[in-house]
């Protein structure tokens, strides 16, 4: 598999903190690859860099073999690098369908085609019904859809959620599941995903990898990164094992 | 021996600038907002000072007994009336409230007073002290003292006491303080009522020197922002070497360009670092402000 | 008979009354509509960047004086006809957009606006002392030597038409922009900045587009507000409480809609109108301003959204309802 989008060396560095630590990671086309870690370990913070939203103060991002360095989020966007928020951003006095719409006009030349392609996205992710409603006015896991649809609509070769699954409960959780897999296959997406939830990360992630204190400490497939005694040392502790369910 | 009186005077005006600006800092430090009333606040002291002169014949630096008490009620009430209620809402809505409050204040004034101007005639109102052949205003040398025994007497207080760590945890992380049991919202009026307190101070003592007119605070809170975003907002250390920046400027200038154009300068100053170094020339931002 | 409270129907409705009044020959009335008019210029194109992006300009004013002095220099210096002379001013005032957005843009929210007094101030006092261009605080006197190409008439009534054109060119520039990919740029710009850049927008870019056109719009305004009074001075075109005005204006009718400033033009300029010749008489100096301030924070403390938006969803609300009773009915 072609590496398609790829950062080498990073480094940030907030006052006395480290926050990324050379860190090095690729992510092949079609791929979804899983980030996780414990809280504070720098996930957002590559996150941050990897979408433009930061600049690294070393280190090296590339596109589809072209360097991106040093290019701000929304000229990542137009290349095709898009990004959704942890807590979610919607434009809350817009409708679904203007929210949706903003993102559309990236790629459509005028209003009409925006449009279609706006609505034929929210078809896709099920959020049609609720096109005429405020964004203010949907419930979380309603917004955590339309955060999703909304970054679809830029037309992506790379999709990047920031725990897109955070503050859902579990059947909301099994309902986002799948969605999140068939982008993949509908949209010709990679996807690189932020996820504390670790069972739904084993569903989905092809590769995860593993930061902690801002270095990537075990990079696999979901089982042989789970089973790692390194990564269950640092979520758990020493006493613990996995207890295989 | 020319330049030297300049600098002088620029120094003791420079003291009067900081003592204005420290409730601005303060109060952009710790709540975050910018006050545009403040200059009207300032006016405000003033004429009740003037008041007390002219119809009690009670001496500008005695009225501070009233002063103080009665502008820290004042405080609380703008702060309730006003401020508090809209905390919660956008920026724009504190900059508007802010804004309106100076044009309701400053028009107030005007419609029962008057436009013209008044002024404070004492026994040492033109009096200095000589130095060799340098001349020191003597009003102007208190409210230079005044600006260093408030700001001393703020930061001991911030820095001692148990109310003052606690607006400094304020203006640190409001969360985090809550987190830990502070009542924010009894912090914001107590630092509101300290902000107000510390610019009426300064409108009593630099009553002996200027004449006051409803529209002095606008020419006041020009200098105000100077100074606060010069020193960096919310940046208590900052104000007085800020001040005497400003005012040795000021005077420098004074020398030797036109009066009129006076605003001109203190504009370009303040867009001037606005731009270039927006957290003042004096150090980093206090409290985490943007 | 809800159903006409709609503004494609009250627009119309509302330029007819316009064009009735102007019949009338009271020179009161025309001084009205002919503020009013300009005022629902001056406030959408004020709109269009406070509103719009929620960068708050409380220094117009310097667009307004901008035009207005360039236009009237012109014409007194170099003959040259206000109708090519406030063009000359727009572009003056792009210019000026351009020195100062770029750096203020990166101010953040009461910064911005700061900024933005300043450098109408800073304007104020520069034409006060730049007597050899401005005749300083005396101002510049526009000779009433009647004719269209001087845009000097003896017929109040003509500016009223002159002014009707110009709200109405601004209007219909802030409509499209407002239904257009700019339009939309700008309300997701307004909404969640982070969000808008990371969906591909350049919030800068937009902002200063807006802030171009705010600008231009805003200096025809003063041309066309000199050939009327004749005279354009420093403290009347540079005037803070100008700036105050044009955004009480869009504040009350709904700050960021279409409509907002117009219905806020058309409510506070004749009541300000009114207000100022019955009470300036009486000896009560600023009183308008003091109305001013409290009508602002009344707006902004139970009516944030405006006049505008409040209403219409009061109109909406009680449409819902009276259609669920005509269910409830027919069931």
């Amino acid at each position: 598999m072609e590496i398609f989008f790829e950062a080498k060396n990073l480094n940030k560095r907030f006052g006395g903190l480290l926050a990324t630590n050379d860190v090095s990671i690729q992510l092949h086309k079609r791929e979804i690859l899983g980030v996780i870690g414990p809280n504070g370990a720098g996930k957002s913070t590559l996150f941050n860099l990897l979408s433009g939203a930061i600049k690294p103060d070393n280190g090296e991002i590339f596109f589809m073999g072209k360097s991106v360095n040093g290019l701000k989020d929304f000229e990542l966007c137009k290349l095709g690098i898009a990004r959704t928020f942890q807590i979610v951003k919607p434009f809350k006095e817009l409708t679904v369908l203007e929210n949706v719409m903003a993102a559309a006009y990236l790629t459509s030349i005028g209003k009409k085609e925006a449009k279609i392609y706006a609505l034929r996205t929210l078809e896709a992710m099920k959020l049609i019904n609720k096109k005429d409603e405020l964004a203010k006015n949907l419930s979380l896991p309603e917004q955590k859809r339309l955060e999703l649809t909304r970054a679809l609509a830029t037309r992506p070769k790379v999709l990047m959620l920031d725990e897109v699954l955070a503050g859902l409960n579990p059947s909301e959780v099994k309902e986002m599941i799948p969605i999140i897999s068939n982008i993949v296959k509908n949209y010709d997406v990679s996807i690189l995903i932020i996820e504390h939830v670790l069972y739904a990360l084993m569903n989905l992630a092809h590769r995860v990898i593993v930061i902690d204190q801002g270095a990537v400490i075990k990079e696999g497939t979901p089982t042989e990164v789970v089973n790692d005694p390194v990564v269950i040392k640092i979520y758990l502790g020493e006493d613990f094992e996995l207890v295989k369910s | 021996m020319d330049f030297l009186q300049v600098l002088i005077s620029g120094i003791l005006i420079g003291g009067i600038y900081a003592l204005v600006s420290l409730g601005l800092s303060l109060l952009f430090g710790v709540i975050k907002i910018v006050n545009f009333a403040h200059g009207e606040f300032l006016m405000l002291a003033m004429f009740f000072s003037y008041w007390l002169y002219s119809a009690f014949l009670i001496d500008p630096y005695v009225s501070l007994l009233f002063v103080i008490p009665v502008s820290a009620i004042f405080g609380a009430i703008i702060y309730k009336v006003f401020i508090k209620g809209v905390l919660h809402a956008s920026e724009m809505v504190h900059i508007l409230t802010t804004v309106a409050l100076s044009i309701v204040l400053q028009n107030l004034v005007l419609m029962f007073i008057g436009p013209n101007e008044r002024a404070v005639q004492t026994v040492y109102g033109s009096s200095s002290i000589m130095i060799g052949d340098l001349s020191i205003g003597v009003t102007k040398l208190l409210a230079f003292v005044a600006a260093i025994i408030v700001t001393g007497a703020l930061l001991i207080f911030l820095k001692k006491t148990f109310v003052g760590k606690a607006i400094m945890a304020v203006a640190q992380d409001k969360t985090a303080a809550q987190y830990v049991g502070i009542n924010v919202n009894k912090i914001y009026l107590i630092t509101f009522i300290i902000a107000t307190v510390c610019v009426s101070i300064a409108g009593t003592m630099i009553l002996p020197i200027y004449s006051i007119s409803p529209h002095i605070g606008s020419y006041f809170v020009l200098i105000a922002f100077v100074v606060v975003v010069t020193g960096g907002l919310g940046n208590i250390y900052g104000v007085i070497p800020a001040g005497l920046l400003i005012g040795i400027v000021e005077a420098v200038s004074g020398y030797y360009l036109p009066v009129s154009l006076k605003e001109v300068i203190y504009f370009s100053i303040f867009l001037l670092v606005l731009i270039v170094r927006p957290s003042g020339l004096f150090g980093k931002i206090k409290g985490g402000a943007h | 008979m809800r159903r006409f409270i709609q503004p494609k129907y009250l627009l119309p409705l509302g330029v007819i009354i316009i064009l009735l009044l102007s019949q009338v020959d009271d020179i009161t009335i025309h001084n009205i509509l002919i503020l009013t008019l300009l005022y629902i210029g001056l406030s959408s194109a004020w709109n269009l960047l406070s509103g719009y992006t929620g960068s708050l300009s409380l220094g117009h004013a310097a667009f307004f004086g901008v035009g207005a002095y360039t236009s009237t220099i012109l014409l007194i210096e170099f003959q040259v006809t206000p109708w090519i002379g406030m063009f000359v001013g727009a572009i003056m005032c792009v210019i000026l957009a351009l020195i100062i957005g770029l750096p203020s843009f990166r101010l953040k929210g009461p910064f911005f606006t700061l900024s933005s007094i300043a450098i109408a101030e800073i304007l104020r006092i520069v034409a006060i002392n730049w007597r050899e261009v401005t005749n300083g605080s005396m101002g510049l006197r526009i000779s009433f030597s009647e004719g269209p190409s001087n845009m000097v008439f003896s017929n109040s009534q003509t500016y009223i038409y002159l002014m009707l054109a110009y709200a109405f060119i601004v209007f219909i520039t802030v409509y499209f922009i407002d239904k257009s990919k700019m339009g939309l740029y700008l309300k997701a710009v307004r909404e969640e900045e982070d969000a808008a850049t990371s969906i591909g927008i350049n919030a800068n870019r937009y902002k200063m587009i807006s802030f171009i056109i705010s600008a231009l719009l805003t200096g025809i305004g003063g041309s066309l507000f000199v050939q009327f009074t004749l005279f354009a001075e420093p403290s009347s075109v540079f005037d803070i409480n100008l700036s105050i005005l044009i955004a009480l204006a869009a504040i009350l009718g709904g700050i960021g809609t279409l409509y907002g400033p117009v219905v806020g033009a058309i409510i506070i300029i004749p009541l300000s109108e009114i207000l100022k010749s019955s009470l300036g008489a009486s000896g009560f100096p600023g009183l308008h301003l003091v109305i001013y301030g409290v009508v602002l924070i009344v707006v902004i403390r139970w009516m944030p959204k405006g006049l505008y938006p409040t209403i219409s969803s009061l109109i909406k609300n009680r449409n819902k309802k009276s259609q669920k009773t005509k269910i409830i009915k027919e069931v």
